[in-house]
């Protein structure tokens, strides 16, 4: 059992954890990430001369 | 002068449009819902459905009375989820204590499995608290219905909202409006009054408008576990509170995620059997408001979230407004002070050699027309809704019309006087959050009710002092404005007083709900057992405090 939370649960019969089920979660975009505007240039500058 | 008109127009633009957006809501609202219909079983039976009740250094009795009367009525209704108890709660003693009172709670007696678990890392607050479930437990369940500490439901609306999940795969969220009950004071019970008699109305009007891109308020919601999982991950957002960090109202945030998910996200005020308690008293009231305030006002952030729907950023953009309003009023009297000084007297003859005086234009008309417009604005929409609570039959079960008219007169007479102090209250949150102070997330203080006029001084009298300035300043320098003025300086002049009067028990015979009238079962069951843990308190409590 994780160290970091307590689980109770089935007193009557012994401990019962809750169920191991686990599920991902991913972080979810909100912010654009700020790109400098003379990288976003030369970024698009390098792309045109390549 | 232009500028200063120039100023208060827009101003009034400003409150106005935020004045008539709940008028026309309201409107909307008028003409009733199809009637809820149950949609079939799943073959199978329900899906498995958890309901978890985040709880952060709440009364443990009466999270526990409420579980146990909640389990009863899940068994009364056929179901049989599983209860899980996600406990933020801090410092040693308050842990050992929940889960010496919980662990009647955890023997399986055939009845609902009751789960609990306490997070030492208490990242994300309560959504944290929820994502940390999803993270350990999410695949063994379809379905969780996420309530508050405070929230009640009854076992056929859970059937309810899990079998309307079951019918429709795309249905990511359904939020229920919960009832207010339990209000004891003037203050609560008008509230509570209020959210009854015309939130029914406002709720119908939004449901309207929203379409497949409904709120979530935070709890006595059921959400699909594969939606929450997949959309809502919330991020910290970039830099310090109180606009960075950890992402405040997050429920907001969560149903513009799900809906930008493909998620259908509904709210449906036709579910009954749904309920919350509410702040007893105006200073609880306030200190709710200004960790709304925070969170509300840290979604300028997400206004430009990339893929949101148009409606989730109106909503953003809504509850932003609707604590900018507050400062826009404020700011609307400043100017109105301020425009006052610099009027010059009349020219009668501007011309030289004119043989007839030039009298100003009588504007008195434009003034009285756009104070009746304002008051009618606030006012009608209430008119609106007493008529058709007395034409659907709605009156009856808030005492009759005769009663439920006085209720109305009431409330608003009420909602008068508090709504300077409130503006006060909302203008200070306003100002706190955009020079940068965190408030925080304090643990909420349910229960709290009555307070003494010193305690009601020690956290209002800025208001008051606040107040007298006004209305000296006014009577110094603008002496025409003070009848005007008086409204709003003398309820903010005897804020401690209307704080600890409105805090005392009352007002028996108006402000009547049909939850007074005829308790439903599951908020009857959970007061009779939290009556019958009563002297239980006192010998765990004495158990806990002996020395090891």
């Amino acid at each position: 059992m994780d160290d970091r939370v307590t689980e109770l649960s089935g007193a009557a019969q012994g401990p019962s954890p809750l169920p191991q089920a686990p599920l991902d979660m991913p972080r979810q975009m909100l912010e654009r990430r700020r790109r400098p505007w003379l990288a976003s240039l030369l970024a698009h500058l390098t792309i045109k001369s390549a | 002068m232009v500028v200063w008109d120039t100023l208060r127009v827009a101003l009034l633009l400003m409150t106005t449009a935020w004045l008539a957006w709940g008028a026309a809501q309201a409107v909307l609202g008028l003409r009733g819902l199809a009637p809820l219909s149950m949609p079939p079983a799943r073959p199978g039976g329900p899906s498995p459905t958890a309901i978890l009740i985040p709880i952060c250094n709440e009364d443990p009795w009466a999270v526990r009375a409420r579980i146990e009367a909640m389990r009863a009525s899940v068994a009364d209704a056929g179901i049989a989820p599983d209860f899980v108890i996600l406990s933020d709660t801090a410092g040693t003693q308050d842990v050992t204590r929940e889960q010496a009172v919980f662990a009647p709670l955890f023997a399986r007696d055939g009845r609902a499995v009751v789960y609990y678990r306490n997070r030492k890392d208490r990242h994300g607050r309560k959504a944290g608290n929820v994502e940390d479930f999803i993270r350990r437990s999410g695949r063994a369940y379809v379905h969780v219905v996420i309530l508050d500490a405070d929230s009640l439901m009854d076992g056929r609306t859970i059937a309810h909202l899990i079998a309307r999940m079951d019918a429709d795969p795309s249905l990511g969220l359904l939020q229920t409006l919960p009832v207010i009950v339990g209000a004891q004071s003037i203050f609560g019970r008008a509230m509570q009054f209020a959210a009854s008699f015309h939130s029914a109305v406002f709720s119908r009007g939004l449901a309207r408008l929203q379409g497949d891109t409904g709120p979530f308020w935070g709890h006595n919601a059921i959400v699909r576990v594969e939606a929450l999982s997949r959309c809502c991950g919330l991020p910290e957002l970039q830099g310090l509170p109180p606009f960075g960090g950890t992402i405040l109202s997050h429920d907001y945030v969560e149903a513009a995620l799900l809906a930008r998910g493909g998620w259908r996200v509904e709210m449906d005020p036709r579910i009954g059997g749904s309920y919350e308690e509410g702040p007893e008293n105006l200073l609880a009231f306030a200190r709710r408001d200004r960790r709304w305030c925070q969170g509300n006002l840290q979604h300028m952030r997400l206004l430009a979230a990339p893929g949101l729907k148009g409606w989730s950023r109106f909503v953003f953009a809504q509850g932003i407004a609707s604590y900018l309003v507050a400062l826009a009023w404020g700011a609307f009297l400043v100017v109105s002070f301020l425009s006052a000084q610099t009027v010059v007297g009349p020219d009668y003859f501007p011309e030289p050699r004119q043989l007839f005086p030039v009298f100003p234009d009588d504007r008195t008309h434009e003034i009285v027309a756009l104070a009746v417009g304002i008051v009618g604005l606030l006012l009608l929409p209430k008119l609106a809704i007493l008529i058709e609570a007395t034409a659907s039959g709605r009156a009856g079960a808030h005492g009759g019309w005769a009663r439920s008219a006085l209720s109305v007169l009431a409330e608003t007479l009420l909602t008068a006087l508090i709504a300077p102090v409130m503006l006060m209250y909302q203008t200070r949150a306003v100002l706190q959050v955009l020079s940068g102070q965190d408030g925080g997330w304090p643990a909420t203080a349910r229960g709290e009710g009555r307070l003494t006029l010193a305690e009601a001084w020690q956290a209002a009298s800025w208001v008051t002092l606040s107040g007298i300035a006004m209305a000296v300043l006014t009577f110094w320098m603008a002496p025409d404005l003070v009848l005007w003025l008086l409204p709003v300086a003398l309820p903010m002049i005897a804020a401690p007083l209307l704080i600890a009067v409105t805090s005392r028990p009352g007002a028996g015979g108006i402000f009547t709900v049909p939850e007074e009238i005829a308790p439903p079962p599951v908020v009857a069951a959970y007061r009779t057992l939290a009556m019958q843990t009563t002297p239980l308190r006192a010998v765990t409590d004495d158990e806990l405090a002996r020395p090891v």
